[in-house]
């Protein structure tokens, strides 16, 4: 197992590597002059031709830029290895500090949604596989149906719509109140919670359906095997069948949408952080994205990448925790 | 494995049906399967023929028709006054009229509160003259009083009318966000939005003249005086502002158009002056004959001595289709798009913009055509994003099942890192990267194959699996005994056999990728406008002013939108039911 993670790390550096070097390629060739975004405006316009030439060169020289393109690309990578992430343009700090809170943002909000989300799929998916056909059955497929096709971002107009406009229940924007309470006190949670509300609603019920209909799928797969029909044979217990016989055997590909899930935890969700105005991953990405925010993007988008192989390489050593059947290759 | 039918023994009827009937049989018995199939198309032609009938020019937009709701009735004239209307005016939308009782009505869509329009002022005195502009009318009574009604709003507050003009005024004029109106000592008063009024100055007409009538148009106006001579009071260059000086003094009634002055002189000729365009063509027979000329945003209409009418200029929206056989015409009105002309016995006749069915959205667009071109847009963006994919996908997975080894580990690892990247962010990157360098259309192209690039990997991994299964079968061995070649063995001789999973794939990629289109354009990072795709046009509906007060903006596009993905996700989830072997008789 060791040899098989160390191979599988290994791997991994190489991958990296190039997809790394095809992102720096990607960010170097942007249009505009990297140069340009660390000279002001304001500072331009108060020197002469000569003078912002010597400060340009001198910030070219800084940036590494008279380099070869290939030297610059491994000048960045040390640097990031060395957890120097680069420095935010818009917000004038170190990238790490720039995305700090919003990471602790966009986790907060998806580990609950994740918690939420998995104690109501997973039984809904279990019990329709069960009563396969009926009208429970029927009904949460419809549902999850019409999940699949409402697209994120309709969920939150339409949530918006009743829960903000119409009733007034929730504010619309934000993570809290433009005066927020004194943090870590009762009503400091609650306007947390208030406006955590309908992104959460949001992020919730477009996560249902595709679960629902996974697990649902695994259980009857898994209820279709054989080693089911000899325990049913055998006289073991329904419940004893359907929980420890057949749950077991549908974990597999429940737990690969559990990582893939995982993974969107640091992601954060674009659509829904910019209706919502929630200061999350997504929507510093997209900031960053608007005001050319070339360290931000870096940083940001090797981190996805990143989390990505982890998460990959977790599910290969959980697959073979759960179902000892499968080998390491 | 499809033919491995459980449940078939020899004590069974033997089976006639084909696979594919099995699956066509399947595929039919369920209920929502056909619902979801006839969704998909009725969406699908609709998308592709609606907008031959109602064409769009993308970057088409008429601010003077913006936000309109959902309505037909812009010309359906109060029923209080039909056959009984004394004075006619129209507006942008909407229309007023006064009956031979002296009774104020408003139809049409004033604005998005429709309370105004119920209510009109009725007022004491005898009504002389009425007008009609944008969200707002006005009344002159003939004692000189202005009575003003409308869309009280932020920018042009109603009470705003000068205290100096009241009992004294001669002449009002409602027009876009702004009012005029003539006093008896020659002056001309202005109140509104000022940024409106920058385009409008006011004062003093000069000295001995006396103003008899106002004209306006979009963006300014023009005062005709008692001796013939039109005043532009626009203050900037535009073609329209210098009226020929040959012509002054023999006007009778002028008009403005947005790009045109059009006068009718003294020998009942029409003049036309500013920019050319397709105004300039007045029809030859009415030279001579003219007696009243009115005009809306890009067409005019004039009243013939004989009384019947004859519009020309843009035809949008029908307003140029004038009806023949009114004879008896004794006053017209023609507001930014529609045309009224009253008859001798008080009925009224109306042509052009009757409103629109879906309303317009913030640039006065029509969101009924428009959204179906955006349906034929968003579509196309999914179905050739799935193609793409397919492409790659099968490609790349037929090879990698059929010869195995180190081909097959690369193309398993490459299907890991595309996989594994995170989808949006890489989209919005290669977005933001490229779109500058193509246009509108590149834009889109490029949309598609970077949805298709990032979304094969499922299907690679679909087709590798079923082609590892189907290699070492007999047809297989067949297919290669008879020497032929690789490629051909595993593209048509493998392929057709395992084509179903595919199927489902794609018809289930098509929704989504639909789907992410339409999130992408939403954030901004999609298509751009002015092409529409669901997505952008539901943009809009980020707002909450709009969420609230113009639903029509938003709740069309998005009926629209899940209908069609609930309906191929329906259709999907049939073929899917339908060629899995393991559902099949059961």
């Amino acid at each position: 197992m060791a040899i098989f993670i160390v191979k599988r790390l290994f791997y991994m550096v190489f991958v990296l590597l190039i997809v790394s070097a095809i992102m720096f390629a990607l960010f170097r060739t942007m249009p505009g002059d990297p140069v340009d975004i660390h000279v002001p405006p304001e500072v331009a316009a108060g020197l002469l031709p000569h003078e912002l030439e010597v400060l340009r060169a001198q910030i070219t020289e800084e940036l590494g830029l008279d380099q070869p393109h290939v030297v610059q690309y491994f000048i960045w990578l040390g640097n990031m290895l060395q957890g120097n992430f680069g420095y935010s343009i818009s917000s004038r700090q170190p990238v790490w500090d720039h995305i700090r809170s919003p990471m602790a943002n966009t986790l907060f909000i998806n580990i609950i949604n994740l918690i939420l989300v998995f104690s109501i799929t997973i039984p809904i998916g279990v019990y329709s596989a069960i009563r396969r056909g009926k009208t429970f059955d029927n009904g949460a497929l419809l549902f999850s149906m019409f999940g699949l096709s409402v697209p994120n971002f309709l969920f939150a107009l339409i949530l918006i719509f009743i829960f903000a406009i119409t009733l007034g229940w929730f504010p619309i924007f934000g993570i809290q109140s433009a005066m927020p309470p004194e943090p870590w006190t009762l009503a400091w949670l609650g306007d947390r919670m208030r406006h955590m509300a309908l992104p959460l609603a949001t992020m919730v019920l477009t996560s249902l359906a595709g679960i629902i209909r996974f697990t649902r799928s695994s259980m009857i797969d898994a209820l279709n095997m054989d080693c089911i029909r000899t325990a049913r044979a055998k006289g073991v217990a329904e419940k004893t069948v359907i929980f420890v016989h057949a749950f077991r055997n549908a974990l597999v590909p429940i737990i690969t949408v559990t990582i893939g899930a995982f993974l969107a935890v640091f992601g954060g969700s674009v659509v829904i952080e910019q209706t919502f105005g929630w200061n999350g991953m997504g929507r510093v990405m997209l900031t960053a994205l608007n005001q050319r925010d070339i360290g931000v993007m870096m940083t940001m988008n090797m981190f996805f990448i990143l989390m990505g192989f982890l998460s990959i390489l977790i599910m290969e050593i959980l697959y073979v925790i759960v179902d000892p059947r499968i080998r390491f290759r | 494995m499809n033919t491995d039918n459980p449940k078939s023994n020899v004590m069974h009827e033997e089976q006639v049906q084909t696979p594919f009937m099995t699956a066509m049989k399947m595929f039919f018995k369920r209920k929502m399967t056909i619902i979801g199939l006839i969704g998909f198309f009725g969406m699908f032609l609709a998308s592709v023929i609606i907008p031959f009938f109602f064409p769009v020019d993308v970057r088409d937009f008429d601010m003077a028709q913006f936000n309109q709701p959902p309505s037909r009735s812009m010309m359906r004239v109060s029923r209080e006054i039909r056959g009984d209307v004394a004075l006619l005016a129209a507006g942008a939308g909407f229309g007023v009229g006064v009956g031979n009782d002296n009774s104020l009505h408003t139809w049409g869509v004033m604005s998005h509160h429709s309370e105004p329009l119920q209510n009109p002022p009725q007022p004491e005195g005898r009504i002389v003259q009425i007008s009609a502009g944008q969200g707002h009318a006005a009344a002159l009574t003939e004692d000189g009083y202005v009575y003003i009604w409308g869309d009280e709003n932020v920018v042009f507050r109603l009470a705003d009318v000068p205290s100096g003009i009241q009992g004294r005024t001669i002449q009002v004029q409602a027009a876009r966000r702004f009012s005029l109106a003539l006093t008896d000592d020659g002056r001309l008063h202005t109140w509104g939005n000022m940024p409106d009024l920058r385009h409008v100055s006011p004062g003093r007409l000069p000295a001995g003249r006396v103003g008899v009538q106002i004209e306006v148009n979009t963006m300014s106006g023009g005062v005709l005086t008692e001796c013939g001579y039109v005043f532009i009071l626009i203050s900037e260059g535009r073609e329209w502002r210098d009226v020929p000086e040959h012509i002054q003094g023999r006007i009778t009634d002028f008009t403005l158009t947005d790009h045109n002055g059009l006068a009718i002189l003294d020998d009942y000729t029409v003049y036309i002056w500013g920019a050319t365009g397709l105004i300039n063509e007045i029809p030859e027979h009415i030279q001579g004959q003219a007696v009243a000329i009115d005009s809306g945003t890009n067409h005019a209409t004039v009243l013939l001595r004989d009384g019947s009418v004859v519009s020309w200029g843009e035809d949008r929206h029908g307003r140029t289709a004038y009806p023949t056989r009114v004879s008896d015409g004794v006053m017209i009105a023609v507001g930014w798009d529609h045309n009224y002309v009253l008859q001798a016995d008080g009925s009224v006749t109306t042509w052009g913009m009757r409103g629109f069915i879906f309303g317009t959205d913030g640039m006065g667009r029509c969101i009924f055509s428009r959204l179906w071109l955006a349906g034929r847009y968003t579509l196309m963006i999914g179905a050739i994003s799935s193609i793409v994919a397919f492409l790659i996908g099968v490609l790349l997975g037929g090879f990698g099942g059929y010869f195995g080894g180190a081909l097959d580990m690369f193309i398993m690892r490459f299907a890991e890192v595309v996989g594994s990247i995170p989808f949006l962010p890489i989209a919005l990157i290669l977005q933001f990267r490229f779109r500058d360098n193509f246009g509108q259309i590149g834009g889109m192209v490029l949309l598609m194959f970077v949805l298709g690039i990032l979304s094969w990997p499922g299907l690679m991994r679909i087709v590798r699996g079923l082609i590892l299964q189907a290699r070492e079968s007999e047809y297989v061995t067949a297919a290669k005994a008879l020497g032929a070649r690789e490629f051909s063995i595993i593209f048509r001789h493998i392929l057709p056999n395992i084509l179903s999973p595919v199927i489902v794939w794609l018809t289930l990629n098509l929704a989504g990728a639909m789907l992410i289109e339409t999130g992408l354009s939403f954030i901004g990072f999609g298509v751009q406008e002015p092409t529409p795709t669901w997505g952008n046009m539901l943009n809009a509906a980020n707002d909450s002013v709009v969420l609230r007060a113009q639903w029509w903006r938003w709740v069309f596009p998005a009926v629209a939108l899940v209908s069609v993905a609930l309906s191929i996700n329906l259709v999907g989830d049939g073929l899917r039911e339908a060629t899995d072997p393991k559902t099949q008789g059961r």
